[in-house]
């Protein structure tokens, strides 16, 4: 699939975590990372920039997981949401699906390869969302021009 | 008889009669009893009777001319006198019973003496048997005990085992979240740097070798975080169960309190603020796995009274002889009903299958065993301190 690389958004505590994605990412991919140690300041950055996948740590100081894919669902719909967790709590997964509509859940440790298709899905998905949106609202403009038009 | 009788000075009454029991003679000791009696039948004269006494055998005596013996009562002075008749025959040059002599002994002493004996030993008796059938009572009811107390041991066990098992389970859940994340980027960045190298042996650009190997250095450096920190997570462990200690030694119990707090640290870091007050300790005898056990115990329980957000203190101080730890947390609280129970095993407010209802039963044994004590101040609403009072020489 020829797709122009995506902004992945990534938050883990651990500097060991998004140290390795970072890399993992500019080797193996064309995405673009940005990343994060803490939870407040990827919120920071979401108010201010539109990406096309977060990927979150679950267990966080200040804000878990969960609160932060919240919050990015709220201020970045478009944006698919990933859970990286080294919790293996099916209790907490269950409620990450359906509380915060997770495109995937994905446990450590991970398979790079997995994890890359995963990330690729994830970027085709959000971009479809975001034309779906262009689309509709460019066919509501078209529609309202043609309102003025026949007034 | 009295006037040419030998008999006169014996101690006990006697009479002659002749065979019709008429009294023909008395001694001394008669006369002086129921005085002149010559004359009367000798129911009569001795016992106040106007027909032969029951059980007379004097007929007997006279048949077949040998001497008998047989009792009389007689009620005397309200009570019942028993005496003792004996009546010897005397006999002709023919054969003939001509008269009788006869003797009466007061026998009453000796035989209320004897009844009371007979009735004595057959209470005894009674009392034996009765001991006898208490004592097997006893030695069965014994064995029943035994058997309970077999029973129990071996529930406690089975029970201090789940609990064991049960914390295991939590520890592994625990070690599982604090190993998967160093464990995560270990394997990403072994199968990074395959790729870089596989990438650089097949490549002649200078410049491409030179960036792959840049990325490579990053990734090393990331790999020693990682090694270590699954280092780290094992010898907390390591610490925490004591596996490499002897089983009772002078122990730094902060030393076991930070390990404990460690291997939570998977449920403390999100919104739990950890703060640790500790004084000058010194080192305090006990047995450190299970001291360590106490510590995980009070220190989960802390964390999961806390909903969302919270904070956990623990104090540590020496005062004279003993330690004090207080471990506070800014939780739920405990309902003041439920305090009393608190130490029982089986009681849980965590529902079926969260938590066993033994953790703190077995703290409050590990402690009392360790000659300490552990009390509880809980406020609802705003939190529950556990204090925890252990000698420094230990049980000792």
């Amino acid at each position: 699939m020829t797709q122009e690389g995506g902004t992945i958004l990534v938050v883990d505590d651990e500097q060991m975590v998004t140290g390795n994605l970072e890399l993992l990412l500019r080797m193996e991919s064309t995405h673009e990372a940005v990343v994060f140690n803490r939870p407040e300041d990827a919120v920071a950055h979401l108010e201010q920039h539109e990406v096309d996948v977060v990927l979150s740590d679950f267990m966080m100081p200040g804000l878990n997981g969960l609160q932060l894919l919240n919050k990015a669902k709220e201020l970045r719909p478009t944006a698919s949401r990933l859970l990286l967790t080294g919790y293996a709590d099916k209790d907490s997964a269950i409620k990450a699906i359906n509380d915060v509509g997770l495109f995937y859940y994905l446990e450590k440790p991970w398979d790079n390869g997995d994890l890359l298709l995963i990330l690729r899905n994830a970027v085709e998905r959000s971009r479809l969302l975001r034309s779906l949106a262009d689309r509709t609202g460019s066919l509501n403009d078209m529609r309202e021009q043609i309102w003025k038009l026949l007034i | 008889m009295s006037d040419n009788s030998i008999f006169d000075h014996f101690p006990e009454e006697m009479a002659r009669l002749g065979v019709d029991l008429v009294v023909r003679g008395q001694n001394r000791a008669s006369s002086k009893s129921h005085g002149d009696t010559i004359g009367q039948p000798c129911y009569r004269a001795h016992f106040d009777r106007d027909s032969p006494c029951p059980g007379c055998s004097v007929q007997e005596v006279i048949d077949f001319r040998r001497p008998g013996r047989w009792h009389v009562t007689q009620d005397r002075d309200g009570r019942t006198g028993y005496f003792e008749i004996t009546v010897a025959p005397i006999v002709d040059d023919e054969g003939e019973v001509v008269e009788l002599v006869e003797v009466i002994r007061d026998a009453t002493i000796e035989l209320t003496l004897q009844q009371q004996l007979i009735a004595d030993s057959e209470e005894l008796e009674a009392d034996v048997e009765n001991k006898g059938q208490e004592l097997a009572d006893l030695t069965r009811r014994t064995e029943t005990l035994r058997d309970t107390l077999r029973d129990l041991r071996r529930d406690q066990a089975a029970m201090v085992h789940t609990e064991k098992m049960a914390s295991v389970g939590r520890l592994a859940a625990g070690l599982t979240h604090e190993i998967h994340t160093p464990l995560g980027a270990l394997i990403s960045n072994l199968d990074l740097l395959k790729r870089s190298i596989e990438r650089m042996a097949g490549s002649d650009d200078a410049g491409a070798r030179k960036g792959q190997q840049e990325a490579c250095e990053q990734l090393l450096d990331l790999q020693q975080l990682a090694a270590d920190r699954i280092h780290s997570v094992a010898r907390s462990l390591r610490m925490f169960a004591h596996l490499d200690r002897a089983a009772e030694e002078a122990y730094e119990l902060h030393e076991g309190i930070d390990a404990a707090l460690a291997l939570l640290g998977h449920r403390t870091r999100d919104a739990i603020d950890v703060v640790r007050h500790y004084g000058e300790l010194p080192p305090v005898r006990c047995r450190p796995d299970a001291m360590n056990q106490v510590f995980m115990t009070l220190l989960q329980n802390a964390v999961d009274a806390i909903e969302g957000s919270g904070r956990i203190e623990i104090v540590t101080r020496r005062e004279s002889d003993d330690v004090v730890l207080e471990f506070r947390d800014s939780g739920r609280g405990i309902a003041r009903e439920h305090l009393g129970q608190l130490f029982e095993p089986g009681f849980t407010t965590k529902g079926r299958g969260v938590g066993t209802g033994l953790g703190l039963a077995i703290a409050h044994r590990t402690i009392a065993a360790h000659h300490g004590s552990i009390g509880v101040d809980s406020t609802p609403g705003s939190g529950t301190t556990f204090t925890v009072r252990l000698p420094i020489g230990g049980p000792a």
